[in-house]
């Protein structure tokens, strides 16, 4: 693959949404690239700031607001007739593309399970371990444990 | 408690008459749905509104829903639609969070939240003026983006779905957060390198 | 009239001997002995409503990390914890109601659910495992303390065995909650320490407010691994149809606590306590472990793959068609008796 193409990629390869086949290319293109493993760096830098935005919540009492307001609208008829629906117009259309997509990726998934039992990261068995460690110990400390892996 | 219920069986129990599940569905969603709308909008008074809006709609139709599809991805498409039309109607850009409520940046939810403690007063008004910069830098996106951008940040949600909730295809969720992502690098080049942002 | 006077003086210092006697012997009835107050604090959590901030520091290669969270416990069985520093693990949540434990990380859609570890199986398992310390530590107490101006006992674990933790616990006296804990590799040297430094009782958070934190999206519909832990190796052996790789060599104050068994992947994890530690012993069928940062390691003519991470050693190796990996926090020399006495 070349950058131009990586490019156009990086924002769904960061959203994991490429299949694997592309997925194992782009990867193998960025070990080589430095000037794409950056753009990728600094996609990645931009997702963790916005994550780090705090979210709003709102005042309390909202489901008393809304009540107070639900039994003061009167749904009229015309509305509950005519009213805009959110019904699936294209629902068989969408029925029929759903099962192709199904059928398919059970069968990528079977090729993709068969062909990856062979990798697995260290880190899953990392993980049952702090679970276990948590699971079986008096005083195992039950904050501590699951940030040990995220600090190295 | 609540785990005993998934969304799709309280729509189920709200058909059947209990009125107590419809209030389960809005205190579930309801910060969810808040903090969507507040960053798309930019003001906690608005978001409140069309919040509300929101779950009114969503009390309206819910005898509508299909249980084909999953509950959120149907809700979110309300507040979406919402969201839209009324910046329609303001046709004024508003900012996606106002600058004075810049003093929340380390004020999150919980009342005993600690600012990191590993920062040094210097650094946090450097991380202070970064999430400025994101926050005018995420407002400048256009509306379509900006709420694609927001959606997919702050709920996870995946390309499929996001599909469903601007009711587009795929290849044109793909190609709009490709953009807005693009779009935001752009600006925020100088302010994120090797030792910035992180 | 002089002799009643000499009756009633008598009566009076004989019923003050009395009081003083029944005084002694049952002061030390009513103190609470530190095994007493250990048991007790296992289930303080669930027996309380409680909001803390916790600041823990955790020391590895001599450098200090600190990671502060936000705690909450609800009774019966409700827990949470939100990290709030450093930035790496900051807004990782742990969600734990009695059935589900769900561990999810913001952003980059890390999310697991484990079983619960708030059950009454856990709990009762954890008290079966301080029998396990009474038996490989000598409990003693110091003097009383204060942490959050709230009067502490505090307890000291010393280790049977070398290589062991020692461990220093601070228990509020009024509800038996832990409050503080240092964990010593040595005498001197600190490997974690762990304190609230702010603590409120009662509840303040609504449970609905904290399973909005993490998108119901995600938990919807997903249904509990469900894994049993089979707690005799007869039993195990019943159930599974390879033969069994077991170590013959353990650890001084190590006991069997459970195997769990994954029939899909032809899978066993056998799990090793000392009450305060556990090794893991995984043996799967072929596979590749991707590990990162390791050395070779030689033992008895097999080469494996050993890595120092999380605090615990991870050792790798295949052979016959088999995978095995062993994580234990105990030196490089009792692993690698370990791995050489496995059959």
């Amino acid at each position: 693959m070349d950058c131009k193409k990586v490019r156009k990629k990086l924002s769904s390869y960061l959203d994991n949404e490429v299949n694997l086949d592309q997925k194992s290319k782009i990867k193998e293109h960025l070990k080589k690239c430095k000037a794409c493993s950056y753009q990728l760096k600094q996609l990645r830098q931009i997702q963790s700031l916005v994550q780090k935005i705090p979210s709003q919540k709102p005042e309390p009492g909202f489901y008393e607001r809304l009540s107070s307001r639900l039994s003061e609208k009167e749904m009229s008829l015309k509305e509950r007739l005519f009213g805009w629906g959110y019904s699936w117009r294209l629902f068989p259309r969408i029925a029929i593309a759903a099962s192709i997509v199904l059928i398919l990726s059970v069968s990528l998934l079977y090729i993709w399970r068969s062909s990856s039992i062979s990798g697995v990261n260290i880190e899953v068995f990392q993980k049952e371990y702090i679970y276990y460690s948590n699971e079986m110990s008096s005083f195992a400390e039950e904050s501590v444990l699951p940030v040990l892996l995220e600090i190295k | 408690m609540h785990l005993i219920y998934s969304d799709e069986q309280l729509v189920e129990k709200f058909k059947a008459g209990d009125k107590d599940s419809f209030r389960i569905l809005v205190e579930r969603y309801k910060s969810r749905v808040y903090n969507i709308i507040y960053g798309i909008m930019g003001n906690r008074d608005e978001a409140e509104d069309l919040s509300q809006e929101v779950f009114l709609n969503v009390y309206r139709f819910l005898h509508r829903f299909k249980e084909k599809s999953k509950f959120y991805t149907w809700l979110y498409r309300i507040a979406v639609n919402i969201c839209l039309s009324a910046r329609k109607k303001k046709n004024k850009s508003g900012s996606i969070f106002s600058l004075t409520e810049l003093s929340e940046v380390n004020n999150t939810s919980g009342k005993m939240e600690l600012a990191d403690q590993s920062f040094s007063s210097q650094k946090m008004l450097e991380n202070m003026e970064l999430a400025c910069k994101i926050k005018s830098a995420i407002n400048s996106l256009s509306e379509v983006l900006k709420t694609t951008f927001i959606l997919r940040e702050f709920e996870d949600l995946s390309y499929q779905e996001l599909a469903k909730v601007f009711q587009c295809s795929r290849g044109t969720i793909k190609s709009r957060l490709s953009r807005a992502r693009e779009e935001l690098r752009q600006k925020l080049k100088p302010y994120i390198g090797e030792k910035n942002g992180l | 009239m002089f002799l009643q006077n000499r009756g009633r003086t008598f009566l009076k210092s004989f019923f003050m001997v009395v009081f003083l006697l029944l005084g002694i012997m049952t002061s030390p009835l009513l103190a609470v002995e530190p095994k007493e107050i250990l048991s007790l604090s296992l289930e303080a959590q669930f027996q309380l409503d409680f909001e803390g901030i916790k600041k823990m520091q955790i020391y590895i290669e001599e450098e200090p990390y600190t990671v502060i969270a936000k705690l909450i416990y609800q009774k019966p069985d409700f827990s949470y914890i939100r990290y709030l520093a450093p930035s790496r693990v900051k807004g990782k949540i742990i969600l734990d109601d009695g059935k589900l434990r769900i561990d999810y990380v913001p952003g980059i859609d890390k999310f697991r659910i484990f079983p619960s570890l708030n059950s009454p199986e856990v709990r009762k398992r954890k008290k079966q495992s301080l029998n396990l310390i009474f038996d490989n530590y000598t409990i003693s107490q110091s003097p009383d303390e204060y942490i959050c101006d709230r009067p502490v006992y505090v307890i000291l674990l010393t280790p049977k065995y070398a290589g062991d933790p020692w461990l220093k616990i601070w228990i509020d006296k009024g509800t038996y909650l832990s409050l503080k804990q240092e964990r010593y590799a040595s005498e001197e040297k600190l490997i974690t320490s762990s304190t609230f430094t702010e603590v409120y009782f009662g509840i303040r958070s609504f449970r609905e407010e904290l399973y909005s934190t993490i998108p119901p999206r995600l938990w919807e519909g997903k249904k509990l691994p469900s894994r049993r832990i089979i707690c005799s190796l007869e039993q195990l052996r019943e159930e599974i149809t390879f033969p069994l790789s077991l170590p013959r060599y353990l650890p001084l104050g190590y006991g069997f606590q459970g195997a769990i068994f994954f029939k899909e992947g032809r899978r066993v994890d056998l799990i090793y306590t000392n009450g305060l530690k556990t090794i893991v012993f995984s043996q799967n069928p072929k596979i590749n472990v991707r590990m990162r940062d390791y050395h070779e390691m030689s033992f008895k003519g097999k080469r494996g793959r050993l890595q120092a991470s999380i605090g615990a050693w991870n050792l790798v190796w295949t052979e016959k068609g088999r995978t095995f990996i062993l994580i234990a926090d105990i030196s490089k020399e009792e692993l690698t008796k370990i791995a050489e006495s496995i059959e």
